[in-house]
């Protein structure tokens, strides 16, 4: 499988990065280098094989923890790196017409 | 230099108890080598004032009788830690200018054990990286020059903390390794950098790249501040689902262990077609230290080697594009000037330009093997061979108490020399990765400089949660290659 103008268009709107129409070409061809090395998976027969998910899995579990609070009511704190907030809120471009 | 940036931490220690010097004297004494070092660049954040502060309570402590495992310790923080009221950025615009307002558990571990920050140091950006130039705030150089006399890059993506340490700017530093970004910048540095059993140290308050992959680990000058700092930062931390409720033990009594009796596995697929000469010789002669020590040599076969580094370029990729979602300009970091059209717009913009290319590429790469239609046939396929890698080494542990291999197919690269396309860049990890994918624990011993005058290193590898093991056998390769660490691109 490889990556073309339309599947690039595509992926760079789901992760809201936009790519100058000058260099898509060039993100085109090193992508499409890294995907070819990746299909050398399907060599690997995994017909039988479940996906490694947790990694934690391979030495026990991970730890279980009671589901309890342990803070909030930290407005300030947490507004404090926002780069635009009123009135504690965060602020945003208008999305409501 | 003074010489007291020489000594290793159980000098330190020694001499601290003893009052022959103060931790604000070595703080100090510290402080003047990153700032004399400045152009090498390992620094973003210098905190000198923080610095002196706790080192006057580290003196105070050690009058009580109080010391901790990191007494008056000056090290270097990998700017990925959160650190509460200090700057921290991922070496990424996008956080140039993030003050946490937490601190992370790692940081919080060493600092209750009297560890002293002298700064943050740079990285890859999001530690997406094997050179360090990937940083928003310029090239970090190595203090290691090549033969003609230029500087190389102190790998990556740890390459401020490799620099920092191996240029007497620090005694330790924190690093993160998610494919290498500890092992292979030791490597190039000439450092002793040691990635634990996944989930030995805590994630929290670590800036994520990829999760499942994610952690920290100590750079240090020898093996024995390895083990000393690695007990200080590891521990279980209820804030991170991930982290590995087992006792830490204290690493420090694997130093010097005999390693009579202890199997070693050289596994055949690391010596890869092409593989440099002086690399696999080096390989050779670290085995028969091993051997001359007692150890026992057995040829292994990991078979599912070569497909470790594509499975890491989809599930390292694929979880970085979800963690960096969060960047988004609305919450906190940088968000793009404006005016915008509609909210979306605001997203595009300030990704598009608080991201570097590197970064932007994974974040594609990641949404792409993620986006449906292509999400069995990349990353669930990655999953599945990522248990195959897994299994082989299972069964090679079924034979073997670790596994020795090269730590990097090559010494540092020349700065400007380094491979220009990405997948030649990704290739540089292939001996790395794949103990990664494990979750198992590695560490680079440096071992030689090649004929270009640059550090070689090896790999350990041992079992999950038995990190003493590799400790015991990096001591004696220690003892036997007797490495000298004299970069030679430093300032006297």
């Amino acid at each position: 499988m490889g990556v073309d103008t339309k599947t690039l268009d595509r992926i760079c709107e789901l992760s809201r990065i936009e790519i100058k129409e000058e260099n898509k070409q060039d993100v085109i061809s090193k992508l499409d280098n890294v995907i070819h090395w990746m299909d050398s998976l399907n060599e690997v027969d995994t017909s039988k094989v479940e996906p490694l998910v947790n990694v934690s899995s391979l030495f026990g579990s991970a730890p279980w923890r009671e589901d309890k609070a342990t803070g909030g009511n930290k407005v300030e704190q947490v507004l404090k790196n926002a780069p635009s907030q009123m009135e504690e809120h965060f602020l945003v471009p208008k999305v409501v017409e | 230099m003074t010489n007291l940036n020489k000594l290793s931490m159980d000098q330190v220690r020694n001499s601290l108890k003893k009052g022959e010097f103060s931790a604000v004297e070595l703080a100090k004494s510290y402080i003047q080598a990153m700032e004399k070092n400045r152009d090498l660049n390992a620094f973003i954040t210098e905190t000198s004032e923080i610095a002196l502060k706790q080192a006057e309570e580290s003196d105070k402590r050690i009058k009580a009788g109080n010391a901790g495992l990191m007494e008056g310790m000056p090290i270097a923080i990998k700017d990925l830690f959160c650190t509460k009221g200090v700057r921290t950025t991922a070496s990424s615009k996008i956080l140039e200018n993030f003050i946490p307002e937490y601190e992370s558990t790692v940081t919080s571990n060493l600092f209750s054990q009297g560890a002293v920050m002298l700064g943050k140091v740079a990285c890859d950006e999001f530690a997406m990286g094997s050179t360090t130039l990937t940083s928003f705030f310029g090239t970090v150089k190595s203090p290691w020059k090549d033969q003609k006399g230029e500087y190389t890059v102190p790998g990556g993506s740890s390459g401020g903390s490799s620099t920092a340490v191996s240029g007497f700017m620090a005694i330790g530093a924190t690093g993160t390794d998610t494919g290498g970004s500890i092992r292979q910048p030791a490597s190039f540095t000439g450092l002793v950098g040691a990635k634990p059993t996944y989930g030995r140290c805590s994630r929290w308050g670590t800036i994520a790249f990829a999760s499942s992959l994610d952690q920290a680990g100590p750079m240090t000058r020898t093996v024995r501040d390895s083990a000393i700092m690695l007990e200080a930062m590891a521990g279980y931390d209820q804030k991170d689902s991930t982290s590995a409720n087992r006792d830490v033990p204290c690493f420090e009594n694997a130093i010097g262990k005999s390693v009579k009796g202890m199997r070693i596995g050289i596994p055949k697929e690391y010596r890869v077609d092409g593989l440099n000469e002086e690399i696999s010789k080096e390989w050779d002669r670290i085995a028969q230290i091993l051997k001359d020590a007692g150890a026992e040599l057995v040829d292994i076969s990991l078979a599912t080697t070569k497909y470790a580094g594509p499975v890491y370029y989809i599930i390292a990729p694929a979880e970085a594009s979800a963690n960096l979602s969060r960047y988004d300009g609305v919450r906190f970091g940088f968000r793009a000037d404006g005016p915008f059209d509609n909210l979306d717009d605001m997203y595009l913009k300030t990704r598009s330009q608080g991201f570097g290319d590197e970064v932007q590429r994974r974040i594609l790469m990641g949404t792409y093997v993620l986006s449906s239609g292509f999400y069995d046939a990349y990353f669930t396929k990655a999953q599945k061979v990522r248990r195959l890698i897994a299994e082989d080494f299972k069964q090679a542990f079924e034979k073997v108490d670790a596994i020795l291999t090269p730590s990097s197919p090559s010494s540092a690269y020349t700065i400007g020399k380094e491979p220009k396309d990405p997948l030649e860049m990704y290739l540089s990890d292939i001996f790395t990765i794949p103990a990664s994918m494990a979750g198992l624990p590695a560490m680079n011993v440096p071992t030689n400089l090649d004929s270009n005058g640059l550090p070689l290193g090896m790999q350990l590898i041992s079992k999950h949660f038995d990190e003493n093991t590799m400790f015991s056998l990096a001591s004696v390769i220690e003892e036997a290659v007797d490495f000298q660490l004299n970069p030679n691109g430093l300032k006297e």
